[in-house]
């Protein structure tokens, strides 16, 4: 009998694994650790060609342990080894010294290339720091004669030879029995080479011809991908539904482009279970294999390949445009070449027409370039420099020709412009009589004039006047005081006097900020500071400067300053605001009337 | 007042000193020239032999003198499939009579037909260039002492004549007298520099030291300019526009100053 637990190492079952083992006790299981045990099997000894099986790896009770590189073996691809999965489990009979198992598993795909007996030799694995062996597997793979005689799988290339560059066509034919239509309701289509071609790089789909049907059929079994529909098609004497994938390649190195035979895995299959658990079932499948495919790409020849090759490869035709073709010089022109043809279209670099001498009576500002995979289409932003040029020179495009094995070019037309001389250069325009003016130098002088030159101040009389301008200011601006500028500081103050008392009055909080408004406004009045206004006899002062400002006029001021003074530091009561500021504006109305 | 009018007195009679003409000479190599250039036969080697000869009589003085012989210097050299010499010769004729009209049409001419852009090509960055160089040497100074005239006017009537509009005049002034100041201002920073023209038409490489197997530290495309340093029997020391120094061959550059 065993009491076993399970605890599954991810996610948060390892806090339940705490807890189980706090309870056992650590004393308990810190014995029972068996030997570690290396064991692999394969998930079915027989499989059908097409077929895949998986391959088992476990090793248990390591402390350490990881794979090694699976063996080849002739006629099957094996791995890659897939991430490891573990688990834990503690165990005891009978109710004696409970035991503990560690437990790794890896799984590989082991998928066969041919029909035949074969010997998968033992697995290596790194344990606790020493090698452990398997026994070796014993694998027999069948031909699926059936499928074989239900399906058809055809694969070719457009060619079997190409240079280096050139794109070439891989088109895949293939279907199953219409006698089988209702039954299959599944299709895998297996190609070990999908996105994993060495050497070579996949060019963009050509666009499905309108009304063309597709389906999607499921790829390498994890992805999906939408195959073209075909009529129904007699092989055999039997009638087949057939599909076809057609993807288009360049190779981008010399050497040979293998296609190892791909699979189609048609099959019927069922769901079951209940609701909790519902699971898809093949419960009958064929298999049907395609023929491998070399495609030799050899490497472009060195004899006799220009040095303007830009690599285009094929058979191409060019048509060009120019507009506008009625020009004047140097007015831009949008020269348009469109390639067009069976070759590389999108991966040549297109002339450069900046470095042809031909255009040599342009100038190139540059270019623009769109790519499809049936077009290559470049427009050039050209202008020409003057009045002689008359055509746009040919288009040179260096092709090597698959066919011949040489190289060749391709050129455009000339095209015809009329480029007319800027007026404003030559004054000599005149279309009208079909005369047509070029630009020129203007001659030399055809007489000597002893033109004299004007004279220099010289750069010491220019430092000289500059520096001069300083003391100049300082100069007059003395003049000016003398002169009672109205604009002097002093006598902007004394104008502004006025409406500062009024302002600072408005914003006065406290009897010192009234007192020092009211000394302000003496001070500006009388081109002194305010503070010389602190405890002055005033009647004394307006008579010494003999300012005609009526006594009542100094007695009210007198006791506003009186007042105030008494608020700010004599602790009396503060006058009110509003009558401060009344009889105070009041008081510098009537002293600024009276001359101060 | 009287030390004021001193003072403008001795300005005006520092400016108009009297100068070197040039002599006869000049004329006589440079009808020379012209016979040789205007034959039905044109000989542009002797053209441009006594142009040069006449454009070394004339150092320092007469700029108008000098700049009609680097114009004429630039048609033979145009007329001789030499484009960027030409263009260099235009160029350094400019730098004399920035105004002159010809040789703006020749220089545009030459540098098309070296695949050169324009000179003057029409942004904002060239149009400032050529605004603040439109003037010669002696018209910037001229228009930066009368600005200053100008300013120094005005602080006297601001002083004598009270007002606001005094104030405001004088502020003008200074600021227009500030922006004519600015073409003297650049010439003077300038004043130092000695330019010269690549005219070799596959560019030149800025050399470590002067001898051919040295290291190329820099390369000076066709029409690019460099100030020149100092120099050597066929070698030149220039500062390029991006800092480096080096030794280039004499014969690929022409000096813009004339």
């Amino acid at each position: 009998m065993f009491n076993s637990v399970h605890v599954c190492t991810k996610a948060g079952f390892g806090l339940l694994l705490v807890a189980l083992l706090s309870i056992l006790g650590a004393p308990l299981f810190a014995q029972g650790q068996s030997q570690a045990q290396v064991t692999a099997q394969l998930s079915s000894g027989v499989v059908k060609l097409g077929s895949e099986v998986i391959l088992i790896a476990t090793i248990q009770n390591a402390a350490f342990s990881d794979v090694r590189p699976l063996p080849a073996v002739d006629g099957l691809r094996l791995g890659p080894w897939s991430n490891p999965s573990s688990r834990q489990m503690i165990s005891s009979i009978n109710g004696g010294r409970p035991t503990r198992l560690d437990e790794k598993t890896w799984t590989a795909v082991v998928r066969p290339e041919r029909k035949g007996e074969f010997t998968i030799p033992g697995l290596e694995f790194s344990v606790d720091g020493s090698v452990a062996r398997t026994q070796p597997l014993a694998l027999t793979v069948v031909e699926d004669l059936k499928g074989e005689e239900l399906g058809v799988f055809g694969i070719r290339a457009s060619t079997h030879k190409v240079v280096e560059g050139e794109p070439f066509t891989i088109e895949m034919n293939f279907g199953w029995d219409m006698a089988l239509k209702e039954r299959i309701n599944w299709a895998n289509l297996s190609l070990p080479w999908w996105g994993k071609l060495p050497g070579a790089i996949e060019n963009a789909p050509p666009p499905l011809a309108a009304g063309v049907s597709q389906v999607e059929l499921i790829l390498n079994t994890t992805e999906t991908i939408r195959v073209e529909v075909l009529p129904k098609t007699t092989i055999r004497g039997r009638a087949f539904q057939m599909y076809r994938l057609v993807r288009s390649f360049t190779p981008t190195r010399s050497g040979a482009l293998e296609f190892p035979s791909s699979w189609l895995e048609f099959a019927r299959v069922e769901d079951s279970g209940d609701i909790f658990s519902r699971r898809r079932e093949k419960v009958e499948s064929f298999f049907v294999k395609s023929e491998p495919l070399t495609i030799d790409v050899i490497e472009l020849p060195e004899a006799g390949r220009p040095p303007d090759f830009g690599g285009a490869i094929g058979k191409f035709n060019v048509r060009a445009t120019a507009a506008p073709r009625d020009v004047d010089a140097g007015e831009s022109i949008k020269l348009k070449i469109e390639w067009t043809g069976a070759g590389n279209l999108e991966f040549f670099s297109v002339p450069e027409p900046s470095r042809s001498d031909a255009f040599h009576g342009f100038r190139v500002y540059g270019k623009t370039e769109t790519k499809t995979f049936d077009r290559r289409s470049v427009t050039y932003d050209i202008a020409p420099r003057s009045a002689e040029v008359k055509l746009i020179p040919p288009i040179v495009l260096p092709v090597f020709d698959p066919e011949s094995g040489s190289y060749t070019s391709v050129s455009t037309e000339p095209i015809t412009i009329n480029v007319r001389a800027l007026s404003r250069v030559s004054g000599l325009s005149d279309s009208a009589s079909g005369f047509v003016a070029q630009n020129d130098l203007r001659d030399v002088d055809r007489k000597w004039s002893e033109a004299g030159d004007l004279p220099r101040p010289g750069r010491t009389t220019v430092f000289f006047a500059f520096g001069l301008l300083p003391f100049l200011w300082i100069a007059m601006a003395r003049v000016a005081r003398r002169r009672g500028d109205p604009w002097a500081p002093l006598e902007r103050r004394r104008r502004r006097a006025k409406a500062q008392l009024a302002r600072e009055l408005a914003q006065a909080d406290s009897p010192r900020a009234e007192l020092g408004a009211v000394q302000n406004f003496l001070g500006a009045r009388t081109a002194e500071v305010p503070e010389a206004w602190q405890g002055r006899d005033l009647r004394e002062w307006f008579a010494r400067h003999s300012i005609a400002v009526e006594p009542e006029v100094i007695r009210e001021l007198q006791g506003l300053i009186a007042e105030l003074e008494a608020a700010t530091w004599g602790g009396a009561r503060r006058p009110a605001q509003s009558s401060v500021r009344e009889r105070a504006l009041s008081v510098a109305d009537r002293l600024v009337r009276g001359g101060l | 007042m009287q030390w004021l009018g001193a003072v403008l007195l001795l300005f005006l009679c520092s400016a108009f000193a009297t100068q070197d003409r040039g002599p006869g000479e000049i004329e006589k190599l440079y009808q020379q020239g012209l016979d040789a250039y205007s034959s039905p036969v044109p000989d542009y080697a002797a053209a441009s032999a006594s142009w040069t000869a006449a454009l070394e009589l004339t150092p320092g003085a007469n700029a108008a003198e000098r700049a009609r012989l680097c114009k004429s210097l630039g048609n033979v050299a145009f007329r001789q499939e030499r484009p960027l010499e030409a263009a260099a010769w235009f160029s350094a004729a400019i730098r004399l009579t920035p105004r002159d009209s010809d040789a703006w049409a020749n220089l545009e001419l030459a540098r098309t037909k070296a695949g050169l852009e324009p000179a003057d090509r029409g942004d904002l960055a060239a149009t400032f260039d050529r605004v603040v160089h439109s003037l010669s040497l002696a018209e910037a100074e001229w228009l930066a002492l009368c600005a200053a005239l100008g300013i120094a006017s005005l602080i006297v009537l601001r002083a004598l004549v009270f007002g606001r509009a005094a104030t405001r005049w004088l502020a003008l002034s200074t600021a227009l007298g500030a922006l004519a100041v600015v073409p003297w201002c650049v010439q003077l920073l300038e004043s130092g520099r000695d330019p010269m023209f690549v005219i070799s038409t596959a560019g030149v490489a800025v050399q470590s030291e002067p001898r051919a197997a040295a290291t190329k530290v820099a390369l000076l495309s066709a029409g690019a300019r460099a100030d020149r340093l100092e120099e050597l029997a066929g070698w030149v020391r220039v500062a390029t526009e991006h800092g480096e120094r080096g030794w280039v061959p004499a014969e690929t550059l022409l000096a813009l100053r004339r």
